[in-house]
């Protein structure tokens, strides 16, 4: 392999895994920045942390889901 | 000469395993000589790393591969099922969907299959998904749609009330974003003729195509996701039973009290509580949904965010069960593998890839370091295309896997150690609804 050739590579692997580091570090921040912003979104359920429900499926018709008219 | 469909398949997935097999031959030679030419303790230290992640490479690779293919076989060899079998309700959860609903309703009517009905719950949606849906409701050639409504709980909470309506002995439980292939019923259902299984995965593919992103996530599904739920299946060990398509028996479901909603990843938290009772789950390739990937950065990265911390999330809710082999062999060995995959392979490859990196800067970068990458460069496309034959995937997605493990995996990889990094720290989180563009309606 030429040297120049080795140069070539070895800098397209370089710098091919630091802009990807740079670029994944950069649009998470972007991403959590984004969702502070916009807030917990309309109609969300239930905010703040999911505790441990257990749903014991009924044998009729259940409470708080109705048929479409 | 090749005769049949069948043959020309698997003459295409011997083949593509020549080159799998020589470029990890010549890969494990080439770090024989990059650790002949360590000059330095740090060079021997990220040698050392470096053959590790070879080492890991080609065990996961070749464990995964071997009883993926055994998987294939067996999954071939049973006779075509007929279209008639127990009756099923398909019910779809559906939160702001109104851009997909109807084509999602629409590709159930036309599956092949003689005995189901679907429920769709509408989970309280602000826009207009439960006037859509009402549009198509009643019998459609002896097929029966239902749909309601329910103020806003969460997608678990929806599919339980769409349980709890049903009377059939089986249930599919999809997402409003997703569309089924004709054949999904007909071929998952054939596997609960044998009464310990519980649930059928299916197979996830990527409808939008349209740009870098969306491709590399179709490849990923083909490649990564596909590979090592074969090879659970050849186990009867599925760890996730896919959101967009699973089929359950519905006293399995009952039995571990369906869906909960302490995890942002229902459908992992589900399959592992029926791991847990004892049950086997299978995986069907037929059975295909397609549904719609982030086509932004910032989108899929939202997306890789809930699914690494739910995954967390329901294995931390099993912390004594990962070290025990309790309740059942079978759920401790899918906790395993799941932990494996989630947790330790991101941290491997990444840490993998960084000593590659900094080898580089250490030394210069001799040829045989650069071989060392274009060769795993190598593994990474023979991989891609045997396992695009073997799903008779569109063969336009193989260029992808030149970006694969370097870019695409490392970035997400990224992604996943920080998610992970903030569930440790128990950053609050919310559940972060992916805005749709309406993809499926355009294809289907």
């Amino acid at each position: 392999m030429s040297p120049s050739l080795n140069e070539f590579l070895t800098t397209v692997v370089l710098v091919s895994f630091v802009v990807t580091v740079v670029l994944a570090v950069c649009s998470y921040g972007a991403y959590k920045l984004r969702e502070r912003r916009r807030g917990p979104a309309a109609g969300a359920p239930e905010s703040g942390p999911v505790f441990f429900t257990r749903y014991v499926p009924p044998r009729e018709t259940p409470g708080d889901a109705r048929p479409a008219a | 000469m090749v005769k049949s469909p069948r043959r020309a398949s698997a003459a295409i997935v011997v083949s593509g395993l020549v080159p799998i097999f020589v470029s990890l031959a010549a890969a494990v030679w080439v770090s024989g000589h990059i650790v002949a030419d360590a000059q330095t303790e740090l060079q021997r230290y990220l040698q050392t790393l470096m053959m590790a992640l070879l080492l890991m490479v080609t065990a996961r690779f070749f464990i995964l591969l071997w009883l993926g293919y055994l998987q294939r076989i067996e999954s071939h060899l049973a006779p075509e099922p007929s279209i008639e079998g127990p009756a099923v309700t398909i019910v779809v959860p559906a939160y702001n969907e109104e851009r997909v609903i109807q084509a999602s309703i629409r590709s159930l009517l036309r599956l092949e299959y003689a005995n189901y009905d679907i429920i769709v719950v509408d989970d309280g949606s602000t826009d207009a998904t439960y006037a859509r849906a009402v549009e198509l409701e009643g019998c459609h050639d002896g097929v029966t749609v239902r749909v309601v409504t329910q103020a806003n709980r969460g997608k678990a909470r929806a599919l339980n009330a769409g349980i709890a309506l049903a009377r059939t002995p089986f249930i599919l439980c999809m997402d409003g974003d997703s569309v089924l292939a004709p054949g999904t019923l007909r071929y998952a259902m054939r596997h609960f003729a044998d009464p310990r299984i519980g649930a059928v995965g299916g197979n996830v593919k990527v409808i939008n195509r349209t740009n870098l992103w969306s491709r590399m996530q179709a490849l990923e599904y083909v490649v990564g996701l596909n590979l090592s739920r074969r090879a659970q299946a050849f186990l009867r060990n599925v760890s996730i039973v896919p959101g967009p398509v699973g089929i359950f028996r519905r006293s399995a479901l009952e039995a571990v009290g369906g869906y909960e909603s302490d995890t942002y990843a229902e459908d992992t938290d589900l399959t592992l509580k029926l791991l847990a009772a004892g049950w086997q789950i299978e995986y069907e390739e037929r059975s295909i949904a397609y549904t719609e990937a982030p086509e932004r950065l910032l989108d899929l990265i939202k997306q890789r965010y809930r699914w690494s911390r739910g995954m967390l999330q329901a294995m931390l809710k099993r912390e004594w069960a990962v070290a025990v082999p309790s309740p059942s062999v079978s759920s401790w060995l899918a906790l395993q593998l799941m932990l494996f995959e989630s947790v330790v392979w991101p941290l491997l490859d990444f840490f993998g890839n960084l000593a590659v990196v900094l080898l580089v800067l250490a030394s210069g970068g001799t040829p045989y370091m650069v071989l060392w990458v274009a060769l795993l460069t190598l593994f990474e496309i023979a991989t891609t295309l045997h396992f695009v034959a073997m799903e008779r995937e569109d063969l336009r997605l193989v260029p992808y896997a030149l970006f694969g493990r370097f870019i695409y995996g490392t970035l997400l990889e990224v992604v996943k150690l920080l998610a992970m990094g903030e569930e440790f720290a128990r950053v609050r989180m919310t559940w972060g609804k992916l805005e749709r563009l309406g993809r499926i309606e355009q294809h289907a």
